[in-house]
């Protein structure tokens, strides 16, 4: 079997366990996130788990790429402690305030950069963002099909894959040649467990940075003034409920609650 | 004189069917359409689906472009793609919305790379600012933040909605849309993608995220003969029944189909109610999108009763059966 | 001298913690009841993850994270679960291995670096730990082998260990030339080796986690006498006390410490009393400062004592005021923790009576604080400076441990 080498598109997310702590700046409407450690997503670690799978079958290699601010080195360190071959950060002021697509395009030329990939991972959405967008988006600024919400994925004759397009309540079965990108879902796979070697690893392997330049990236399509889409206000939502008690007899209360609930409109139609 | 004119959205339908979502969005999309005094159309493509095109019709389309050719038979994102375009290059909308369902999902983005325009994702709500743009209400950090997205320099503008948060109009019977026909100018050597098996589950019920109604029990149900009274209610609401951890480890409920939570099931139903449950985060996570949240617990200071819209402070062998009673007399 | 951990000893903290989540705290069930057949699947695992390959240099087919880095491997698998200490027992394989060098270092090495073998110290007798010279396990030339007679008792990880190091009296009490701490030598001795058994496994408040063994006429070749040699047995034992088994431990009780925060802080925020959480309690409050303070300061002697080692400078002084302080600190938040959890600090179910049942096993283990304290006491008396502490060159005469 030919090596195949896959590119694993990561992205830093705020560590789940601190999001409360994430707080809205009501002047510039953006997250004030400094400060919270950030994680590679739930997500992400699929897609690498696949892609390092997809090495034990074949050889090749994987490399992990992000496009984040100074910082975003960690969760590339940790692909690496996780078994990556090697880290790119593309990293410019010029990428910053990205949408999707605006991000993808940057992505695609990091990756066109890096000589292009038989197989590009993503996790199917990011934890913060989640729009589930960049890799379809990748796809087409490199010129090659996607499948997404994929939850198995077989390696096909001498270049090709099966995926298993997962819609609701059903899948559909693809068959295509590489190169291709795959979002994957979480129940792909199990993703490992960091071992010491991963320190190891760490000390031997690259993280190269790439600035908007060395890709070759047209500034007119990257960071905010890429971004066809823009944010025009944030508001951060209080859930508020009602949290009326109701309070009686049981069957006093009983009767009070679904009267309530009819007027709400919550209850089916006779 | 503005170039690009018209709503349009993307009937989604899956072998033969048209998928809610679609009818959702001809809601939302007549009256956005009715708000600009603009055309609303949808974009129906699949293999003799030309009967679903009356039935966009009913819905609200006054204009379906419709791509009927055996190489559309089952989803493919080439395929559609190349479509898509064909009918945005041609008959240049200004807005175009489709579902975030798997399939939107997948369509969508590259659609918008193709076309060049922005797209934003998971709305759950729209309208058009004074400066007539079209804004996608976006929740983001798990539903924390709310941003208003908009795309003030591209065509179409784009959008994907969540499912289940918009209301298809009263069908029109009789009420007919124009079809336009698109053409499929390729062939099945042109596309990279085949299609080499699909499923689809037979449901026996509903899943829990689809219902809407779930009555969910906790570890406050107390035992095995105390959870049917759970799942009486649930019976008569005809609701989906759901759970927290606790019963699904002491066995009264299955953890892969019913567990509610932040490693478990979201459900968005139009009524919750919650008995015996204590309101831990973890679980109210997997809630929060619910209409109405009803709590019932013994427990006053149980943090469930600030996360629902009405709490009943009791014992719930109580309270249940005289709500099963409150509710057939209602009926 | 400014010392700090490193990125890289941070990284080998996140990769342990992952583990512990993982594999560690959702079973704490099985390794409370000693499933067996789970401790093998863990025991594999962990040697998958590399963990007993921490201070294994790396040209020696290691992770060579060093004393430091080990510390804190064990810190996190240990507040996961206390019994956990075992798999600090581990390198001593690779100690004694290296030590003794020949036939031994061939057979076991390659063993041990694959995650397949475990090894002890036996010291310890029923007379007590301390007082080597009244040792009454003995060792007598025959030809070209050596024959072992004797027991010892609470050997940590005993009943588990593939081979170990007894520390036997080969002194004849009339001889001057070997008398005193010159009557004591090293010899590996192999489970296997007929007259060698495990009499015993002890029972303590902790667990099964100590063995008495027995040495029967158990025959071992010359080649087996660890160097230094004969009636120099107390340096190899030293150096796998003070070197392996020390640090290991003081990182084992940090790591106890670090549980009892970190059970006490989850526990206080999800328990409510008077219609609030009860970390709005300022007794609460207090008590969980009082464990923090004594987890920075273990974690600092801790730290420092092993990051002199990995500098091969003296730590002797360090070590011992690490050992005795973290017995004591630890002692201390296992109690502060049963006391913030209410009632259900004593129920099985919870882990601050795990700790609380598990930290006495270590204050004779490793030295104990009686000992301790004599060691720094008498460095203090001929004008040792606690906060420089190394003096360079390696002491001569003997501490008793």
């Amino acid at each position: 079997m030919k090596p195949i080498n896959s590119v694993v598109c990561i992205k830093p997310v705020p560590d789940q366990r601190f999001w409360d702590k994430v707080s809205l700046d009501k002047k510039t409407k953006t997250l004030r996130r400094t400060g919270i450690p950030i994680a590679l997503g739930p997500l992400d670690k699929n897609a690498l788990e696949e892609a390092l799978r997809i090495r034990e079958a074949s050889g090749g290699k994987v490399t992990a790429i992000s496009m984040g601010p100074p910082g975003t080195e960690e969760i590339l360190e940790w692909a690496i402690v996780l078994g990556a071959d090697e880290a790119v950060l593309l990293t410019d002021r010029a990428f910053a305030g990205a949408d999707t697509w605006a991000t993808a395009y940057a992505l695609a030329w990091g990756i066109k950069k890096l000589g292009g990939a038989d197989v590009v991972f993503f996790g199917n959405e990011s934890l913060d963002g989640s729009t589930g967008q960049v890799g379809p988006q990748v796809a087409e600024f490199l010129d090659m099909p996607h499948v997404t919400h994929v939850n198995k994925l077989d390696l096909v004759g001498e270049d090709a894959l099966r995926a298993r397009f997962h819609i609701e309540h059903g899948f559909i079965d693809v068959e295509v040649k590489r190169p291709v990108v795959i979002a994957v879902e979480k129940t792909i796979n199990e993703p490992r467990c960091p071992t010491l070697w991963g320190t190891i690893w760490l000390r031997e392997r690259k993280i190269i940075r790439w600035s908007a330049d060395d890709v070759g990236a047209d500034k007119a399509k990257i960071g905010l003034p890429g971004s066809p889409t823009q944010v025009s206000d944030v508001i951060t939502i209080e859930l508020k409920r009602k949290s009326e008690i109701l309070s009686g007899e049981p069957s006093d209360v009983a009767r009070l609650l679904v009267q309530k609930l009819q007027a709400d409109s919550a209850l089916p139609k006779g | 004189m503005k170039e690009h004119k018209g709503i349009l959205v993307f009937a989604e339908q899956r072998a033969g069917k048209l998928s809610s979502v679609g009818l959702e969005l001809l809601g939302i999309g007549r009256k956005i359409a009715d708000k600009q005094q603009e055309e609303l159309a949808a974009v129906l493509i699949g293999h003799k689906v030309g009967p679903l095109a009356d039935e966009l019709g009913e819905y609200g389309a006054d204009k379906v472009y419709l791509a009927d050719n055996l190489l559309l038979d089952v989803y493919r994102s080439d395929a559609y793609t190349i479509l898509m375009q064909e009918v945005i290059q041609q008959y240049k909308p200004n807005i175009l919305i489709m579902g975030a369902t798997c399939i939107g999902a997948d369509l969508a983005p590259r659609v918008a790379a193709k076309v060049n325009t922005g797209l934003s994702a998971h709305c759950v709500g729209f309208d058009i600012d004074d400066q007539g743009r079209f804004v996608g209400q976006v929740p983001g950090f798990g539903g924390a933040v709310m941003a208003s997205v908009i795309c003030p320099n591209h065509y179409p503008q784009m959008a994907t909605a969540r499912p289940g948060f918009f209301e298809k109009l009263e069908r029109q019977k009789g009420r007919k849309a124009e079809v336009v026909k698109v053409d499929v100018k390729f062939k099945e050597e042109d596309l990279k993608i085949k299609v080499v098996g699909t499923f689809v589950e037979e449901l026996k019920s509903r899943p829990l995220e689809d219902a809407d109604i779930v009555v969910a029990g906790g570890y406050g149900v107390g035992g095995k003969e105390n959870w049917k009274l759970v799942e009486e209610l649930a019976g008569v609401l005809g609701a989906g029944v759901g759970a927290t951890r606790p019963p699904c480890d002491e066995g009264w409920a299955d953890l892969e189909r019913q567990m509610i939570g932040q490693s478990g099931k979201t459900v968005r139903p139009t009524l919750y109610i919650g008995v015996g449950i204590s309101g831990a985060m973890h679980h109210l996570v997997g809630i929060k999108n619910s209409k109405v949240v009803v709590a019932i617990n013994k427990d006053p200071n149980a943090p469930i009763f600030q996360a629902a819209d009405y709490g009943i402070v009791g014992d719930l062998c109580q309270i249940i059966p005289r709500l099963i009673e409150a509710m057939r007399v209602s009926s | 001298m400014p010392f700090e951990v490193t990125h890289e000893q941070e990284i080998a903290r996140k990769i342990a913690q992952e583990f512990a989540e993982r594999e560690i705290v959702p079973y704490r069930e099985k390794l409370r009841e000693e499933d067996e057949d789970f401790l093998r699947q863990l025991n594999k695992k962990e040697a998958g993850a590399g963990f007993h390959l921490s201070l294994v240099p790396r040209e020696e087919g290691g992770i060579g994270l060093g004393h430091v880095g080990k510390v804190i491997v064990v810190e996190e698998l240990v507040a996961a679960y206390p019994t956990m200490y075992a798999s600090i027992s581990r390198d001593f394989a690779y100690v004694f291995a290296k030590a003794t060098g020949g036939e031994v270092k061939e057979k076991w090495m390659p063993r041990f670096l694959k995650g397949e073998a475990q090894a002890a110290p036996f010291i310890n007798e029923a007379q007590g730990g301390s007082d080597v010279l009244n040792f009454t396990t003995t060792a007598r030339k025959e030809g070209d082998h050596w024959v072992i007679n004797g027991r010892k008792c609470f050997i940590g990880a005993g009943h588990k260990a593939d081979f170990g190091m007894v520390l036997a009296k080969t002194g004849d009490p009339m001889d001057p030339a070997t008398r005193g701490i010159r009557s004591l030598s090293a010899f590996i001795v192999e489970k296997d080796m007929p007259g060698y058994k495990v009499e015993r496994v002890e029972e303590s408040m902790a667990g099964r986690d100590t063995a008495s063994l027995r040495f029967d006429n158990v025959r071992v070749p010359e080649s087996y006498l660890v160097p230094p040699g004969v009636g120099r047995g107390l340096t190899p034992v030293f150096m796998a006390v003070w070197d392996v088994g020390r640090m290991g431990i003081c990182g084992c009780l940090t790591g106890c410490i670090l549980g009892c925060c970190r059970a006490s802080v989850k526990f206080a925020k999800e328990r409510a009393l008077f219609g609030k959480p009860i970390y709005n309690l300022q007794a609460i409050r207090h008590r969980i400062a009082e464990m923090y303070v004594d987890l920075a300061a273990a974690r600092s002697l801790t730290y420092r004592g092993a990051w002199l080692r990995d500098k091969g400078l003296s730590s002797r002084l360090e070590q011992s005021a690490a050992k005795y302080f973290t017995t004591q600190a630890a002692l201390r938040a296992s109690l502060h923790a049963i006391h913030i959890h209410g009632g259900s600090g004593n129920m099985v179910e919870y882990m601050p009576q795990a700790y609380y049942r598990f930290v006495p096993l270590l204050i004779a283990g490793g030295g104990t604080d009686e000992i301790m304290k004599d060691t720094v006491g008498e460095a203090a008396v001929s004008g040792a400076n606690p906060v420089m502490g190394a003096r360079g060159a390696e002491e001569s005469g003997f501490y008793i441990m």
